[in-house]
């Protein structure tokens, strides 16, 4: 299969900190991969750089054959909107529209508004009867679905999480694997940072970051599925 | 199927803030008001100095000691007054070097007339030498006035063929003036002869104080003197003073230093509504740059997830900039909406309140202006937005969408 992703020599420096140092990481389409390293090691930064919100210092990157590490930010914001779904840890919604608009605002910049399709990605994600809230009124686990759904709604070639499920209990944790393993089975490519090795463990493959380095690449613990 | 836009972010956030919201465009409804109202007053009265110096054909008016300000105050606001002059002045102007033409007129105050809510001034004219008002009355009557007829000004009630009661006398209406914006609106003109003898006849001829040594059958109130080209008008009105003012009791109006007096009150009026507006439109400007810039700051976070979601700076410029197109528009249209609306309802009291000669502008220019005015409204907001619009293109995405909101 193709590589949807790859990083050659890829290196972030800001003034005297090299947040990432010659990292190289090929994705496949479809695949499952967990991004792992201690605090400060890089992941953000990576993630930024994949997910079109930055631009690296050295090094090349081709996302679904595109070299976006020479693109200009008109670009780099064209290809964010079109192939990529972006998860944080934060839930960075707009606070005054609601569960279904917020989905909505991101059609809109990617094509055209279409409630229909939102309230359907809502439903998707358990927040069907909780369409017409504003942000303040959903917790915290359905603020990140609400996350989830809007990051979707543009049938993205690869999604980005970043910590998904760092403010997140347990319960709303399996919630959101298992999105991942549906929209996994649907053919989605799935890079996911996560200090837990439990959501680790749901990817197929775990790459370790240490210090701006790759350090290696395994193979997550064998998981038993419930 | 709903649908949301840019526009629905827009509205949204508007009424969100409605007290901020309402105080920017309050600001360019002022703004847009008082340009408008301004413009259009000055036009008017612009109009009105033009015709009458048009009108006023006449370069110097003498009347009698004392009177100089009552014959300005009738011909520039129609304050009806009576006041008597010996009429052999004129006839001894007559042989003066350096006078072309010599006119008498009969100024006499109605105290009401039934045709009138404001008191008329009855206004007689001389057929004979009359160079003053003739030419603009060829305009709508091209036969001398008979025994019983009247020309109106504009604004006298009736309609030409019509009936009209002076003095308890009716007068046919033979034909009405076109508007002057001056005293003349509101003045009756007929014969100066049967003006006279009106006077005479009237139970109100007591009243009007006519002084005992003049001749009942000459009198006139003033008498309007043509220079001959060329001769200064300032040097023959000194010379004709010298040697009759003692004489006769005279007193003096020099035309052209009257319309000047009126042009400098106009361009004084004028400058005052243009510095006035613009140092509305640069608070305006000031006010909406320093709000804005605190909105972007305010919605940074907002403008963070906006673009990690797929809007382009461009469409984040143009939420900005449309959402002060938006504010702008209200207060513009607003603003020239209810200037215009005062213009077209209160104009004929305006005019009569600045006490200067004013013409209303026709629908046509009123339109015209208010759509200059409108645009000039319209853009304040989406110019003064520019600096915050350039200050969005420095929020680092992803960073902004970060920082707490
Ligand atoms: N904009 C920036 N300017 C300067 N230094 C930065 C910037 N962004 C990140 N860094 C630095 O780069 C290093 C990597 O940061 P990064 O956010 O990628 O870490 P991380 O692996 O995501 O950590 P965490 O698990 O805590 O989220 C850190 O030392 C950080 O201080
Ligand atoms: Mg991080």
């Amino acid at each position: 299969m193709k590589n949807i992703l790859e990083l050659n020599s890829v290196s972030m420096i800001y003034g005297p900190v090299k947040a990432l140092h010659d990292v190289t990481l090929n994705v496949r389409e479809g695949e499952w991969v967990a991004i792992m390293g201690s605090s400060g090691s890089g992941k953000t930064t990576m993630m930024n750089i994949v997910g079109c919100m930055n631009k690296a210092t050295h090094g090349t990157v081709f996302l679904d054959g595109e070299k976006i590490s020479r693109l200009n930010a008109k670009d780099l914001t064209a290809i964010r909107r079109d192939k990529i779904g972006l998860i944080f840890q934060q839930f960075h919604v707009i606070s005054y529209l609601t569960a279904v608009e917020n989905v909505m605002i991101a059609q809109y910049y990617h094509s055209m508004a279409d409630e229909q399709e939102a309230l359907e990605a809502l439903e998707r994600v358990g927040l069907g009867h909780r369409a017409r809230h504003l942000p303040r009124q959903l917790s915290g686990g359905e603020q990140q679905r609400l996350c989830i759904a809007r990051a979707l709604i543009n049938h993205p070639k690869l999604i980005l999480a970043d910590e998904p499920t760092g403010n997140l209990d347990e319960a709303n944790q399996e919630i959101v694997m298992d999105i991942f393993h549906q929209l996994h089975g649907q053919g989605s490519t799935i890079v996911v940072v996560t200090h837990s090795p439990d959501v680790a463990s749901h990817a197929q493959r775990v790459v370790r970051l240490e210090f701006g380095r790759m350090v290696r690449e395994e193979q997550p613990v064998e998981r038993h599925v419930a | 199927m709903t649908r949301l836009t840019q526009f629905d972010v827009i509205r949204r956030n508007l009424s969100r803030k409605p007290f901020r919201t309402g105080i920017l465009a309050a600001i360019v409804f002022l703004f847009s008001f008082t340009l408008y109202c301004g413009t259009v007053i000055s036009q008017g009265l612009g109009a009105g100095t033009r015709m009458m110096s048009e009108r006023l054909g006449a370069d110097v008016l003498f009347v009698p000691y004392g009177y100089d300000g009552k014959i300005q105050n009738s011909l520039l606001r129609g304050e009806p007054s009576s006041f008597y002059l010996d009429s052999r002045f004129a006839d001894d102007l007559r042989g003066e070097k350096g006078v072309d033409k010599v006119t008498s007129q009969l100024f006499i105050a109605t105290l009401r007339a039934a045709c009138c809510t404001l008191p008329v001034q009855l206004i007689g004219i001389d057929p004979r030498t009359d160079f003053v008002v003739r030419p603009w009355m060829a305009a709508v009557i091209d036969r001398p006035l008979g025994e019983s007829e009247v020309v109106v000004g504009h604004k006298i009630i009736g309609r030409v063929g019509e009936t009209i009661q002076l003095f308890n006398r009716e007068f046919i209406i033979a034909a009405r003036l076109d508007s002057t914006g001056m005293g003349f609106d509101t003045s009756v003109f007929m014969d100066l002869d049967r003006a006279r003898r009106l006077l005479l006849l009237s139970d109100l001829g007591p009243h009007l104080n006519l002084p005992d040594q003049l001749d009942r059958n000459t009198f006139v109130s003033s008498t309007l003197v043509k220079a001959s080209p060329l001769v200064d008008i300032k040097e023959l009105v000194n010379a004709l003073s010298q040697k009759y003012a003692v004489k006769y009791n005279l007193d003096f109006v020099v035309v052209a230093g009257m319309i000047s007096d009126i042009a400098s009150a106009l361009h004084m009026f004028s400058g005052f509504v243009y510095i006035f507006s613009g140092i509305v439109w640069a608070l305006a400007l000031v006010v909406i740059a320093l709000v804005f810039s605190a909105i972007v700051r305010e919605r940074r976070k907002e403008f963070g997830v906006l673009r990690v979601i797929g809007a382009s700076r461009a469409a984040l410029a143009q939420l900005v900039i449309t959402e002060a197109l938006l504010l702008s528009s209200a207060g513009a249209l607003l603003g020239t909406g209810t200037a215009g609306l005062i213009m077209r309802l209160f104009s004929a009291y305006i005019s009569v309140a600045l006490q200067l000669p004013s013409i209303s502008p026709g629908t046509a220019s009123l339109l015209f202006t208010g759509g200059g005015v409108f645009l000039l409204g319209l853009l304040t907001g989406p110019l003064a937005c520019l600096p915050a619009v350039r200050k969005l293109g420095r929020i680092d995405a992803y960073i902004a969408m970060r920082e707490e909101a």
